[in-house]
């Protein structure tokens, strides 16, 4: 009566409750937010408990010791950023609890304590993602976004309703810093804004006599150059199924743009009838070119017999000469398909997406994250993160200790950013959670879905002076 | 605020209510707000021209709702600022709720708000200030009232578009089916519309009369009166789904109707039918988190919760959902035409009845004759009494151009009646009373590919 009396006039107390009875089941929580490691920056992660109860009691505490406990009459649980830092101070590279005691028939029962780990290593303190509907070809309103890991800070860099409602994508950093970074604007007001330093330009990525402009890009570690990927690009509809939309190409090579000279590189082992290359991405060393290879796109080929190859290529900065495209995992002799490759930053490690066919695996249920292990080219599918739906574009941290990745596990159709750790030692990952938000049901009523997430060190700055430079017109390439 | 607005118009008649009392309420304060920043009536009741003005603006459905719903916050502010007695709270508060607005409604609805303020206040102040006298009041009131009252009637019933009301009529008539409203307006409708042959057609089929009555409505957008070729077009993305849910074909269906929801927003119709068509393509996680949206509404939180009950069973009243063909080869839609789907969706289903009706009309409104003929024997699988009259005008052009070898074997055989009607028809074309041809055969297909087909007066045989 006290503990309802108190509810009653406060909502919420903090005291502990003693049980009158525990039962060996995990309680459920919403976010999945059991079994986790989590970094020693990041938000709180709030969740709901998804058991029946007329009230709920919430420890949370580390070495057998409660630090902090609610006692709330919902069942949301709000962490204070308060207490959460005391938690974060006191389990750093150590297991914390959370005890759930429920109030049912005036009865207190205690569930098994959910476990998840304290990380003493930190995660990039910023996420860039875009976020916009999940639809098929019109858009609205769109932007890209940047989200303060360590609180719940969402800062759009670039809108497009600042841009005559084009369409802005693909935003790509160096090394994790948003030092040399890029933004494709798509419409009216269409260019790349690349920026170099404190020098922001729009250029038309588009050598002479090429069909396509550039896509999608990676910047050099060095900053000099950015890899782009020349595609056309084509959205298929699926007649009938759960998998809605297929993205497919029907053309594509690579090109190496010179920041610097405003120029493009290219080369017949990069482009060219007879393959399409995709999804460039530099080795920590920028010696290295990894991308995706298919037979190139006859008409009338079906478009589920399309299948990518994970290549790399030597790229020497000074000459700005390539070498020779070498295969370094045949994904279609085994009936699968590359896309994504990104390298750890340690160099041993390269991380990509699995799935049955094509390239755009953000609409293939099937496709999974892969590690390959670099020095002995041994693939594994990570299974320790991937779910039976989506898991697809990823990043890792600047330290190579964390990676992000978009999955849909949660509805099959909104792409959600999963966090997990890394052991660059073992090679294995633990098991991902999804980006903590002030409301713990915000996922179950956002219809936007979370594009391209990327990790980086500091937050963009003066995300207006890219809306600037969009207007202006943009500058051709050297030839 | 606007979303809100929007809402109450879930009942017509309160809706109705609701937005001319918001209309009233921005002459209202308006009105008072003259008296109480120049302590002079507005005489030449100036304040009435923007009630007006919006009236005539609303009659189009195009109008952003926005606009009257930030006007009247504009006022209601500028109402709550001046009611402030101390002056430097004023000042402050005027800044800080003028920096909200601006952030909020943006800041030319914020201008204009402000102009609708200053001009009555500026011509009670300095122009009409010295009447006094309640009859010259009265004198000065009247005709200026009559006149507005006027000008207003006027633009009102010049603007009010007959048509566009119509299109309204005929949209709701389709989403309630009812086939014979739809039928009543397109009868009365003059012109032609490709949206509104769009519903015809639709309404032709279910009251079983679309292989009878095609050419009896116009249908000079050709195919594209059966369905919306996807042109990436906003304004036609919420019409799309109708026919891909006739037909069952819920991942078109779908696709539309999210196109929709991208262009216009979470309404609770694009919402309604994203979880209808997720409920019934077996997506629950996608339907619930849909119908957690419109739980939020005001008025839709039951159907939400209806919804929400469905969702196990994964069926839907009223829809059906073409199955997906696990372990066969991909298969993408045909987005621009319509008849690779319709053949594809005969061939899934022989005894589908719509997909095979749709397809004999895209074939005939084509010009495609041969390939109508070629698709004629699938009529078997259905019980028409006959061979409907417009498939016999279509065979007897057909049976004109083959050999009578060719012809027989098909197993169809054109009726006397239908021949003594097509000679007809030739000696009415040759004598050139156009006028006679057009009354007396301007619904047969003979006369749609002489004269009305947007793909000219050949058969098209490819």
């Amino acid at each position: 009566m006290v503990v309802i009396t108190n509810l009653l006039v406060t909502g919420c107390i903090n005291a502990p409750v003693t049980p009158d009875d525990t039962i060996k089941t995990y309680p459920v929580l919403s976010p999945d937010y059991t079994g986790a490691t989590f970094p020693s920056n990041i938000a709180p992660p709030n969740f709901v408990i998804k058991e029946d109860g007329e009230a709920f009691s919430v420890e949370f505490g580390t070495d057998g010791h409660t630090l902090f406990s609610y006692t709330i009459d919902v069942p949301e649980v709000i962490i204070k950023e308060r207490d959460w830092h005391k938690l974060q101070k006191a389990a750093a590279g150590k297991t914390f609890f959370i005890r759930i005691t429920v109030l049912r028939n005036e009865k207190w029962l205690r569930f098994a304590d959910v476990t998840n780990t304290m990380s003493d290593k930190a995660i990039d303190g910023f996420l860039v993602y875009r976020l916009l509907y999940p639809g098929y070809e019109l858009w609205n309103e769109m932007g890209i976004y940047q989200r303060d890991l360590t609180s719940y800070d969402e800062t759009p860099l670039i809108e497009n309703n600042e841009l005559e409602k084009g369409c802005v994508n693909c935003h790509t950093f160096s090394r994790n810093s948003p030092e040399n970074m890029m933004i494709h604007v798509r419409g009216k007001l269409g260019g790349t804004i690349i920026k170099h330093g404190d020098k922001l330009t729009k250029v038309n990525v588009k050598g002479e006599g090429m069909p396509n402009g550039g896509a999608y890009a990676a910047y050099h570690p060095s900053g000099k150059y950015i890899a782009f990927s020349a595609n056309e690009i084509q959205q298929f509809f699926h007649s009938t199924g759960s998998k809605a939309i297929e993205v497919s190409d029907l053309e594509s090579d690579l090109m190496v743009y010179d920041v610097e000279k405003n120029q493009i590189i290219t080369d017949s082992v990069i482009s060219g009838s007879h393959f399409m290359e995709t999804f460039p991405n530099w080795s920590p060393d920028g010696s290295q070119l990894y991308f995706c290879r298919a037979a190139a796109y006859v008409k009338g080929m079906p478009l589920d017999s399309i299948r990518y190859d994970l290549f790399r290529i030597a790229f020497d900065q000074d000459t700005q000469h390539f070498g020779k495209p070498e295969c370094v995992y045949n994904a279609s002799s085994k009936g699968k398909s590359v896309s994504f490759p990104r390298v750890s930053p340690d160099g041993n490690y390269l991380m990509f997406t699995q799935s049955d066919y094509g390239n755009f695996s953000i609409w293939h249920p099937e496709s999974d994250l892969c590690l390959i292990t670099l020095s002995t080219g041994k693939m594994r599918i990570m299974d320790e993160v991937n779910s039976n739906n989506v898991e697809s574009y990823h990043t890792w941290s600047s330290t190579g200790e964390w990676f992000v990745f978009s999955s849909k596990r949660q509805d099959g159709l909104w792409a959600r950013p999963f966090i997990a750790r890394f052991d660059s030692k073992t090679g294995k990952a633990g098991k991902p959670f999804v980006l903590p938000q002030r409301d713990p049901e915000f996922y179950d009523n956002f219809t936007k879905t979370f594009n391209l997430p990327e990790l980086i060190i500091r937050p963009v700055k003066d995300g207006n002076s890219f809306v600037r430079e969009a207007r202006n017109k943009p500058k051709q390439v050297n030839p | 605020m606007t979303d809100f607005i929007i809402q109450f118009f879930y009942f017509p008649l309160p809706g109705s209510i609701l937005f001319a009392s918001l209309i009233s309420l921005i002459y209202l304060i308006n009105s008072f707000l003259c008296k109480h920043i120049t302590g002079k009536a507005d005489l030449l009741q100036l304040s009435l021209l923007p009630a007006f003005y919006f009236l005539i603006c609303y009659e189009s459905t195009e109008f952003p709702v926005s606009w009257v719903v930030g006007v009247l916050l504009g006022l209601l502010a500028i109402r709550a600022i001046v009611s402030i007695p101390f002056r430097y709270a004023r000042w402050l508060s005027a800044v800080l709720l003028l920096a909200v607005l601006i952030y909020s409604v943006g800041p030319l609805i914020v201008l204009v708000t402000l102009l609708i303020v200053a001009v009555p206040c500026f011509f009670a102040r300095f122009v009409t200030y010295r009447i006094t006298n309640d009859k010259t009041i009265l004198l000065f009131s009247l005709p200026v009232l009559l006149l507005y009252a006027g000008v207003t009637f006027y633009f009102f019933v010049h603007s009010y578009s007959t048509r566009e009301r119509q299109m309204i009529e005929a949209g709701k008539c389709v989403k309630e089916k009812d086939w014979n409203g739809v039928l009543a307006i397109s009868a009365r409708y003059h012109g032609t519309n490709q949206l509104l042959s769009y519903f015809t057609n639709m309404a032709l089929y279910h009251k079983g009369r679309m292989p009878y009555d095609l050419f009896k409505y116009p249908q000079s957008a050709g195919v594209e009166s059966l369905y919306f070729p996807w042109k990436s077009d906003s304004r036609q993305s919420e019409y799309g789904h109708f026919i891909y849910e006739e037909l069952g074909y819920l991942n078109e269906a779908h696709r539309w109707a999210f196109e929709a929801m991208v262009v216009f927003g979470e309404t609770a119709p694009n919402l309604t039918n994203l979880i209808r068509y997720n409920i019934a393509n077996n997506r629950p996680l996608v339907a619930q988190r849909f119908i957690n949206i419109l739980k939020q509404s005001l008025f839709y939180k039951k159907e939400a919760i209806a919804y929400e009950r469905m969702l196990p069973s994964g069926k839907v009243p009223g829809l059906k959902a073409l199955s997906h063909q696990e372990g066969k080869p991909a298969r993408f839609a045909n987005v621009m035409n319509l008849g690779p789907e319709l053949r594809y969706l005969c061939e899934r289903d022989s005894s589908d009845r719509m997909a095979f009706e749709y397809l004999m009309s895209d074939l005939l409104l084509s010009n495609q004759v041969v390939r109508f003929v070629e698709n004629l024997g699938r009529i078997r699988a259905f019980p028409y009494p006959a061979l409907p009259t417009l498939y016999e005008e279509a065979l007897y052009i057909y049976k004109l151009g083959v050999d009578e070898k060719t012809f027989n074997s098909l197993g169809f055989t054109v009726s006397k009646q239908t021949e003594i009607r097509f000679n007809a028809y030739y000696k009415l074309l040759k004598s050139g009373n156009m006028q006679l041809l057009k009354d007396q055969f301007g619904d047969t297909y003979w006369y749609y590919l002489n004269f009305t087909s947007p793909y000219g007066s050949k058969i098209i045989n490819k």
